[in-house]
């Protein structure tokens, strides 16, 4: 979590004018954490001078320690039209620009700084916060490894950096930096760069290491040891986690869709679908929540639930591939008869809107071979062939289009190539229970 | 009304004598009506459930009609599963043998038999007359042992499996058919292995934290068994001679059948997990498996099924057998039209989706000429319930009516069995009461069977065979019966194995429809290859027919 630096409250004149007498009040005031007295003093110190950028970007910095960025941003802005060739005043609007996420102008700002004065260091180190916002990791990591010690003495710079080198591949440097901040103030906004780096690892360390967690940190530590349980393979224990973490945030969308997700993956459709639902009241326009409750209503057995909530993504998300290539291929596979022809036109759509769907051309070759359409079976599984070669299915499937085409040759290459790829898949075997048709 | 028995030899009608049979009972406007109780059938399958969840518990039992005491009526034969290590049972688990007195009335003279127990966990049963001698002999298959039971001709077995050799030591065996792959005139014993198995080192599994089955993945597959059969009461095992050997997989359903029309019987073989096997006689003792040929080893994914059971009939008049696979829940049970030529077609029964499929059987419920289709039902997984709206532990059987042309709709008014869901695994069909249909009876995990009395087949015209070999196999077992009628050409075979665990009645009957004819012709492909053609035959009635020397 960011917090305003008071940079500017050094500022603060101590002369003995009427202005400069507020102003003077002002700072006693901010020393004693008396803010809303301290902002009455600047604002009247501005009446009577109101083009004194001090104190301009003076009443700018008390704002913005009271959180109130947007009206700071007004103040410190007028305070750099107003001197232009003060570093400090442009150093002060860049701050509040970073903490407001104008990120573009406040890199704009802090690259004239840094012409002026490459040695900067408040410059390079908001530099490497804005730069990592703006995912610019690697000027990130060049800039803030460039202040010495930036980690120990300022520990945002440590998430920054973090964060950073998980998105350039180097996840050990995240880890090792994170680490230290276990037990601190920023654990918890470090879990959620390691969460999103993936790294739940880490990020259980630091939510576990937290003394008095809140709800907000209880239900990411239970988001975060849902995932790890998933990456692990247990998934009962990943969904208990999440269920667990639930009790504390009945609200949060990630944990909502990570129960739902897992209760599809464990097929207990009749649970995932009210989880589902509730994802999808919180996040109402999320096409994942509305394809995830669509897709479990249908395993789950409940057809016309499930037609009537594609039917709606279909008309909410008009150009998302994926939901309906999923609609397609369950009407293909798992439908009546009548079901093919609008299983077919989907899967066509979604071929037109995304051509780099696999899982789509795959199935709407395989519909075709069935209707006997050989050669628009063989533009569609060799598109599927190109895009995912490793597939054993798209080979089986070319196989027994081209034996049907009298390829023979063609034929058993493809048939040697699944029988290669599946048996690297009968190797990881599935010991699970028996819930459901087998190969799933 | 039932007729039994015209006696031909060699196309010459030597005698008939008919044998009239009315059931007492009357007949119900269903097709079928479960006629358990009254026909004073209690006996109970035993699993042997445990906290465990082996898996064997989970598959139920075999059944077997056969006419064992010569009477010119089927008998019943069921097949129990047996102790756990942690589910024992008040009594000692027992097998069942269920004499017809006619009438749809059965008596249990199960005690003194020899059959009660196997020493074994029993699993399924083939019904076939090994030593020619016209009494069908038993074949139980289980685990860790198999047994062959020779029919004494008075009520009695007498287990000949060492002497034969057929123990099938060690394995779990599963379905079970009786196939002379040579033609020597012998009935020679395949036998679908399922998986490597142990009591002591079982996979455990868990589902939303209740104990339930592992899937079939958690068990390494096995090969199947073949014994060739010595003639002298003695069985050699030719399964690595006939290049069956390095077909693991888990084997649960077969079919012996001539697939390709060479004359020679075949092999359909369901697989669990595994891909299924098309086993073609190459008629220098090996197979050639020829599933992969014929798109039916696996789904249009490449993954192979949970195949179950199995039956093989002629759908759509084409003179060649089609085929039926049961799978799990979300397969579908498959359906192949076997045009003559690979790759076979495949129409999935897309209503059967919901399902776990365990016996199946083609039947013309309706003596209309085309085969329809029985299938039983019923999962594994106790709770399955509490995760899917459509699919069911107890599941209701399945009675598919054929349009003649391969097309499969469900069967108006059914019967009330077929509104009920039970938890089923074997099916046997055959005519109890000699009336011209099919009835069928299916079995229960650690319940009671469900005998099933056809009440509308006898309506329509029927004719009915029952074989002889002499130079065949006597039971005729890989023979074609064809009649032509109203311009209509109808095949059927005389299969052994098919469905799930289980043996059928051998006769086969030829539904007429509405028109009776003066007389039937019927060419008979004997199972050593040659034809016979019988004329004259009187629809209404079974035809005794043994195979000219």
């Amino acid at each position: 979590m960011r917090k305003w630096l008071p940079f500017v409250v050094a500022l603060l004149p101590l002369a003995a004018q009427t202005a400069d007498e507020h102003a003077n009040r002002a700072a006693e005031f901010v020393q004693s954490r008396d803010l809303k007295s301290a902002e009455a003093e600047l604002r009247r110190a501005i009446e009577m001078r109101p083009s004194d950028p001090t104190l301009l970007t003076s009443l700018g910095g008390v704002l913005g320690m009271e959180g109130d960025l947007h009206g700071a941003n007004g103040y410190l802005r007028r305070a750099v039209q107003l001197d232009g060739e003060n570093p400090l005043l442009r150093r002060n609007l860049a701050a509040n620009q970073w903490q407001l996420g104008q990120l573009h102008e406040a890199a704009t700002n802090l690259d004239l700084l840094l012409k002026s004065n490459p040695r900067d260091g408040a410059a390079i180190f908001l530099r490497g916060m804005v730069a990592d916002g703006l995912h610019d990791y690697t000027r990130c990591i060049e800039l803030l490894e460039s202040l010495p010690e930036v980690t120990t003495r300022k520990p945002e710079a440590a998430v920054a950096l973090a964060d950073s080198y998980y998105h350039t591949n180097e996840p050990e440097k995240a880890r090792a930096i994170l680490q230290p901040l276990a037990g601190s103030r920023l654990a918890y906004e470090a879990s959620g760069v390691a969460i999103a780096a993936h790294d739940y690892e880490t990020a259980v360390a630091l939510l576990s290491s937290l003394r008095t967690p809140d709800a907000a940190a209880r239900s990411r530590l239970a988001l975060a040891q849902s995932r790890l349980e998933i990456e692990r393979g247990n998934l009962p224990q990943a969904l208990a986690m999440a269920s667990a973490g639930l009790r504390d945030a009945p609200d949060s969308a990630e944990l909502v869709m990570t129960k739902a997700s897992l209760e599809s993956t464990l097929h207990y459709y009749t649970d995932a679908v009210p989880s589902w639902k509730r994802a999808l009241a919180l996040r109402p326009h999320s096409e994942e929540a509305r394809r995830g409750l669509a897709t479990a209503e249908w395993e789950g057995g409940m057809k016309p639930a499930a037609i009537a909530d594609f039917e709606e993504g279909l008309k909410e998300f008009p150009h998302d591939a994926a939901l309906r290539a999923d609609y397609g291929t369950l009407l293909l596979d798992r439908g009546l008869g009548d079901d093919t022809a609008r299983g077919t036109e989907l899967l066509r759509r979604a071929i037109a809107l995304d051509d780099s769907l696999a899982e789509a051309h795959y199935r709407l070759g395989n519909a075709l071979l069935e209707a006997g359409d050989l050669a628009g079976a063989q533009k569609e599984l060799e598109a599927a062939g190109s895009l995912d070669s490793q597939s054993a299915r798209v080979h089986f499937a070319l196989s027994r289009l081209y034996r049907r085409m009298g390829r023979t040759g063609d034929a058993d290459r493809e048939r040697g190539e699944w029988q290669r790829l599946k048996a690297g898949e009968a190797r990881v075997a599935s010991t699970g229970p028996a819930l459901g048709a087998v190969d799933r | 009304m039932g007729a039994y028995g015209a006696v031909i030899v060699g196309g010459v009608m030597t005698a008939a004598v008919v044998v009239l049979l009315s059931s007492a009972a009357p007949r119900s406007d269903a097709v079928f009506s479960d006629i358990t109780a009254e026909a004073g059938i209690t006996w109970k399958h035993f699993s042997g459930e445990s906290p465990d969840r082996f898996l064997p518990e989970a598959m139920g039992g075999g059944v077997a009609l056969a006419d064992f005491d010569g009477d010119g009526l089927a008998d019943i034969f069921l097949v129990t599963g047996g102790e756990t290590p942690r589910g024992r049972a008040a009594a000692p688990p027992q097998n069942a043998l269920y004499r017809n007195l006619g009438g749809g009335r059965f008596r249990d003279i199960t005690a003194g038999s020899g059959l009660a127990r196997v020493g074994f966990y029993g699993m399924g049963v083939a019904a076939g007359d090994y030593d020619n001698d016209g009494r069908p002999d038993l074949f139980i298959t289980g685990y860790p042992t198999s047994a062959l039971f020779h029919n004494n001709g008075d009520g009695t077995f007498t287990d000949v499996t060492a002497k034969a050799g057929v123990a099938n030591t060690g394995r779990w065996g599963a379905s079970a058919a009786w196939i002379d792959y040579d033609r020597d005139g012998r009935l020679d014993l395949f036998i679908c292995n399922y998986a490597k198995f142990s009591f002591e080192h079982g996979p455990h599994c868990t589902y939303q934290g209740e104990p339930t089955y592992c899937a079939q993945t958690a068990y390494e597959g096995d090969a199947p068994a073949l014994y060739h059969n010595n003639g002298d009461g003695t069985f050699t095992d030719a399964t690595q001679r006939a290049g069956l050997a390095q077909l693991a997989g888990r084997a649960l359903g077969v079919v012996s059948i001539d697939v390709d029309g060479d004359g020679w019987p075949d092999l359909v073989v369901a697989r669990d997990a595994s891909p299924n096997l098309l086993l073609l006689n190459r008629r220098d003792g090996t197979f050639r498996d020829a599933a992969a040929d014929a798109e039916i080893a696996f789904n249009m994914d490449g993954n192979a099924r949970a195949g179950m059971g199995v039956d093989a009939a002629d759908l759509d008049g084409d003179g060649w057998p089609d085929l039926i696979l049961t799978n799990f829940n979300d397969e579908g049970h498959a359906l192949y039209l076997n045009n003559g030529r690979f790759p076979f077609t495949e129409r999935t029964l897309a209503l059967t989706r919901p399902y776990v499929g365990w016996g199946a059987s083609f039947l013309d419920y309706d003596n209309d000429g085309a085969q329809d289709l029985l299938i039983v039902n019923g999962h594994l997984n106790r709770v399955i319930e509490r995760t899917r709206r459509d699919v069911f532990y107890r599941e209701p059987p399945l009675l598919l009516a054929n349009d003649g042309r391969g097309s499969f709709a469900e069967a108006r008014a059914a019967g009330p069995a077929f509104a009920r869901g039970y938890v089923a695994r074997g099916l046997a069909v055959g005519d109890i009461d000699n009336d011209g249909d099919a009835d069928a009876i299916f079995t229960r995990l650690n319940d009671s069977p469900v005998l099933l009395r056809n009440n509308v087949g006898q309506n329509a015209v029927w004719i009915g065979f029952e074989l002889e070999g002499t130079v065949s196999n006597r039971d005729a077992i890989g023979a074609r019966v064809t009649v032509e009628h109203d311009g209509r050409r109808m095949s059927r075979w005389i299969t052994s194995g098919s469905s799930y665990l289980s043996s059928h009645d051998k006769r086969v009957i030829f539904g007429l429809g509405g028109s009776r004819p003066a007389s039937v012709t019927a060419e008979i492909r004997w199972p050593n290859g040659r034809t016979q053609t019988v004329s004259g035959l009187a629809p209404g009635r079974y035809h005794r027919i043994v195979e000219p020397r």
